[in-house]
């Protein structure tokens, strides 16, 4: 019996070592970083300078500006995609001529990558050149879709395109487990389409339902790749979400010190709900 | 209306429906590979073109020796995702089968790489860089490596942790009264066994590193630059140039869409492995 557990434990030495090595070892360095006032000019010799960095993170209203953008962004966005992804895959329990190919061309924007979607979004909304923007402008009457006045609506909806083939999809999958008696049932007692979909298929989805939007939550809170790709947080700070206010102070200012307290304020603020996640989908694999 | 006619009407509507949310989804990609076929002049006409004159200039200048080596950052990206992709497969189908057949101290490490997944990388990606400095690291390809490797254990794990619960256990028992030893057993029965699964879990760790910009971007500034982070180049203080932008999207867009098509299915299971069990 020592035997096997000495094997399972070298079975599980390689992960570990990649573990340790490249994520709780950074952590902790950055841990200890974030109470010294380090900057690319006396990175090799910190001052230690305590709570300092998180009493001036909270202070400025910068770092609070941020988190609430990052929570409206986020409440917004999952409630879009959560909406038109559980809509769309009900449309898709049926059959039509060329489902599979539709199936496919729906989930080809979640295969691409965030930056990439954001940079091609950049040249597609741009004020002068943009051919989206222009066939929008006639919706809002101007192309300057990155300006002040759209800017918010326009990076939702490019989120949306990118990232809501994911609820559809894991919604799909989900409500093709739905047993078909259930839905004959509802039939049988009256229900049309809508009403099966409120009563019957959304309850008996309901554990998948909760993790997707728990973690489209997370996920959009963080964003940051597509609006750094598209706007890069402007005009000024206008669209500048958790993500992009610590790449700015780490990067841009090299503040590191700051920015990593700042990162480890917000993976706080983050660990009740991720733990919960993890609680919740690992639960399933025993 | 009789119940033939009613069905056929819903049928339409249906798919209506469905071309408009794939053309709402899918009109960016596409306008942007038109985009990359159009002449500067076309590209700056207002209102814009959908109907011209295609010209490849745009790929020649991407892909010729211009100002920036964009064949070496494709080249870049295709080496750092086979690499990662195939180191996650090596550490995780071990811990994946030491977590389905003896518990304990693997729920911890399975534990620890879902929390990763959802923890704040910038969290990771400023110590890491600065570490990285210290080591002389910055600027190689294996640097990236390592931290691909890393993002892409939480899924690959999964994936296998799945992969190896369907397994039935009859054939390591019958492995292991024939006398073979655990590691036997893993290269000579459960790999074989595991080939279609250790395929597209590959292919989902190609597409995640290959995706990745943060890491790829922080790390890299000359040498070890990838396709994702190249495509922004294109803007510089002077100019933008829209044509190259674009063609240089759809170049670094080309591998993972051909996933879509070619691999969807274990694609679709890779992507919701997170959250949909089965």
């Amino acid at each position: 019996m020592k035997k096997k557990k000495i094997i399972s434990l070298l079975l599980l030495l390689p992960l570990t070592i990649w573990l340790v090595a490249f994520a709780l070892y950074p952590i902790l360095y950055g841990l200890r970083l974030s109470l010294f006032n380090a900057r690319i000019n006396n990175i090799e010799n910190p001052t230690f300078i305590g709570l300092q960095n998180y009493i001036k993170l909270f202070s400025n209203s910068e770092f609070g500006q941020a988190l609430l953008w990052s929570l409206k962004f986020a409440i917004i966005c999952t409630f879009i995609q959560m909406v038109l992804g559980i809509l769309i895959s009900w449309l898709f329990q049926r059959d039509f001529p060329g489902k599979g190919l539709a199936t496919t061309l729906i989930l080809m924007p979640m295969v691409v990558a965030p930056f990439l979607m954001g940079t091609m979004f950049r040249l597609l909304f741009n004020e002068s050149v943009g051919p989206i923007a222009y066939l929008l402008s006639g919706l809002t009457g101007t192309t300057a879709l990155l300006g002040m006045a759209w800017v918010n609506p326009t990076i939702i909806g490019a989120d949306t395109i990118n990232r809501m083939p994911f609820v559809f999809i894991n919604m799909y999958s989900a409500m093709q487990g739905v047993p078909q008696e259930l839905l004959e049932a509802a039939t049988m007692d009256g229900a049309n389409a809508f009403q099966k979909l409120i009563h019957v298929t959304i309850p008996t989805i309901s554990a998948i339902f909760g993790i997707t939007f728990l973690e489209k939550l997370l996920q959009s809170f963080l964003i940051f790749e597509l609006i750094f790709a598209m706007t890069a947080g402007g005009p000024g700070t206008f669209t500048q979400s958790v993500s992009i206010f610590i790449y700015r102070r780490a990067f841009q200012r090299s503040d590191y010190g700051m920015a990593c307290a700042a990162s480890f304020a917000l993976a706080l603020i983050l660990l009740v709900p991720s733990l919960y996640l993890v609680r919740r989908t690992t639960k399933g694999d025993k | 209306m009789s119940r033939k006619q009613k069905k056929r009407l819903s049928t339409i509507f249906t798919v209506i429906a469905v071309i408009l949310i794939v053309i709402v989804l899918d009109i960016g990609l596409i306008t942007n590979v038109l985009t990359a076929f159009k002449s500067p002049f076309t590209i700056s006409s207002t209102p814009p073109k959908w109907i011209f004159k295609p010209t490849l200039d745009n790929f020649r200048n991407v892909l010729g020796k211009g100002s920036f080596d964009f064949r070496l950052y494709l080249w870049n990206s295709f080496i750092i995702a086979v690499i990662s992709s195939a180191i996650a497969i090596v550490l995780t189908i071990p811990a994946a089968y030491s977590i389905v057949r003896y518990h304990g101290v693997g729920d911890v490490i399975l534990g620890s790489t879902m929390l990763l997944r959802l923890a704040p990388a910038l969290a990771f990606a400023i110590p890491v860089f600065l570490i990285f400095n210290r080591f002389k690291l910055l600027d190689t390809k294996i640097a990236i490596i390592f931290m691909h490797t890393l993002f892409i254990t939480p899924t690959s794990l999964l994936l296998f942790i799945g992969y190896i619960q369907d397994l039935p256990k009859e054939i390591e028992e019958a492995a292991s009264i024939d006398g073979a030893n655990t590691i036997q057993i893993l290269t000579r029965v459960l790999i074989p066994v595991l080939l279609p699964g250790i395929g597209s879990t590959a292919i989902l760790g190609f597409i995640t590193s290959w995706n990745e910009y943060l890491f790829s971007g922080i790390l890299s500034f000359k040498n070890s630059i990838t396709a994702t982070v190249g495509t922004s180049f294109f803007i510089t203080s002077y100019a933008v140039e829209w044509g190259n932008m674009a063609a240089a999207i759809t170049l670094s867009t080309i591998p993972t869409a051909l996933f879509i098509f070619i691999a969807q299915k274990s694609l679709v299971k890779g992507m919701t492995a997170g959250s949909v069990k089965g």
